[in-house]
């Protein structure tokens, strides 16, 4: 079995036991390092004012996705909505999350916008901003983790964790009434657009999920867009 | 600048040197994507803005408006890069073109039909690291009671990193009604927009 197969499966493994990580909501270094950094944002980029309808939206969605779990019923979730074409999603801690709106553009239905908000809670409750700031030894290996920026923030990106995130994605989804199918879709077409290690036909995410849907009963089906998200993906299609 | 924002820059600057990790189990994810898909996303908000025009334009007629006219237009760098990372504590490069209203403005406050009104969009561009300058579409849309009546015509201008004013003179038509309307003030760069609203009254003859 490939090193990184193992890892996944390890992972996947834990999962199903780990839940509750954050049962006592954010720790103590998370919370004043996500405040600094939400002010950040604040002063630096264009976003949705939280009244907006399409904030109210995200931030309603996201709140019924990030208090499925007793875990996450603990965390203040705030959901915020940045003014970005481009589609991506990110979470600082302490229950921040930022959307760009070309998320909305990007998704196909309102199961795939579930995942990528699923995906960012997943990073939450699996406590990975509460860990130490560097690893043993002092520094990160750089054949396995990635250093990437958004805005002015840089990204340290552990495939590990990734996967943990997806798989917290997968029990929400389900738990929450979406197609868990759609943390898959959305994995698999970021991986075509990706020039990152998710374009290589055989990356562990898209992997990892694959598995655990098989392993699961996850299918479902006949699942309706609401007419909420249905109004604004038009409304977001025709700017 | 003053102690309040010196405290604030050096607290997110230390955030940022200490706090990778923390950010770095974002989102590796939609993250990679952004940049992948950009043209695309870009390709679709101009169609949206072309759709948006047709849309705008018709309602305005319906509702007895002309094409509010552009009379003058200027614009002028307020504040320097360095300034602006001051003032608003940005601490580090961004690592593509982010554009961010900090206010839009209609003076008078209030006008008769067949004036023009003045219409002040003051904005920041942060840009990356070796880049020197970006394509930036500065744009005003007219509003009355959630509809639009009339989109200005954009303006396509290069613009350095800092703090802008564009400034806009509009004719409003002389068959405008009586009431509030609203100017949409709007920048874009790449995919990265912002938009502010402001408003002025037309009053009764």
């Amino acid at each position: 079995m490939d090193n990184r197969w193992r890892s996944a499966a390890v992972v996947a493994a834990l999962l199903v036991f780990n839940h509750g990580t954050q049962a006592d909501g954010p720790c103590e270094r998370e919370q004043s390092r996500s405040r600094e950094t939400a002010l950040r944002i604040n002063q630096e980029w264009p976003q949705h004012p939280s009244n907006h309808e399409l904030s109210r939206y995200i931030q309603s969605l996201g709140e019924r996705l990030g208090r499925i779990s007793p875990s996450g019923r603990a965390i203040p979730w705030r959901f915020s909505v940045l003014r970005d074409h481009s589609p991506y999603a990110f979470a600082i801690g302490s229950g921040f999350v930022y959307v760009a709106d070309g998320a909305f553009s990007f998704v196909r239905n309102e199961s795939e916008l579930a995942a990528i908000l699923a995906h960012e809670i997943g990073h939450q409750l699996a406590g990975h901003f509460c860990e130490p700031e560097l690893p043993a030894g002092g520094r990160y290996d750089p054949s396995v983790i990635r250093r990437d920026s958004v805005g002015t923030l840089v990204q340290v990106i552990d495939p590990k964790k990734e996967v943990e995130a997806d798989q917290y994605a997968l029990d929400i989804l389900r738990e929450a009434g979406f197609d868990p199918r759609a943390m898959l879709e959305v994995a698999k077409r970021l991986s075509v657009h990706s020039s990152s290690d998710l374009g290589q036909p055989e990356n562990w995410r898209v992997l990892a999920i694959q598995n655990r849907l098989r392993n699961s009963r996850f299918v479902r089906s006949g699942i309706q867009d609401s007419n909420e998200f249905r109004r604004l993906k038009e409304r977001i299609s025709d700017h | 600048m003053s102690t309040g924002s010196k405290t604030l820059s050096i607290t997110l600057c230390a955030s940022l040197a200490a706090g990778c990790a923390n950010q770095g189990v974002n989102n590796q994810f939609l993250g990679s994507l952004a940049g992948a898909v950009a043209g695309a996303a870009s390709g679709a908000a101009i169609g949206g803005d072309w759709k948006g025009a047709l849309v705008g334009a018709a309602a305005g007629a319906a509702l007895g408006w002309a094409t509010a006219k552009l009379l003058e237009y200027n614009s002028t760098q307020v504040r320097s890069e360095d300034n602006d990372r001051q003032i608003y504590g940005i601490s580090e490069r961004v690592a593509s073109p982010l554009v961010k209203v900090r206010k839009g403005s209609s003076s008078p406050a209030q006008i008769r039909a067949g004036d023009q009104v003045r219409v002040v969009t003051d904005y920041s561009v942060m840009l990356p690291q070796g880049m020197t300058d970006a394509d930036v579409n500065e744009s005003w849309v007219l509003k009355k009671d959630g509809k639009v009546l009339s989109e200005i015509p954009q303006q396509h201008v290069k613009r350095t990193g800092g703090g802008w004013e564009a400034i806009a003179s509009i004719a409003i038509p002389s068959n405008a009604q009586p009431g509030t309307y609203v100017v949409e003030h709007k920048v874009q760069t790449g995919t990265s927009y912002d938009t502010d609203e402001s408003v002025f009254v037309i009053s009764p003859v």
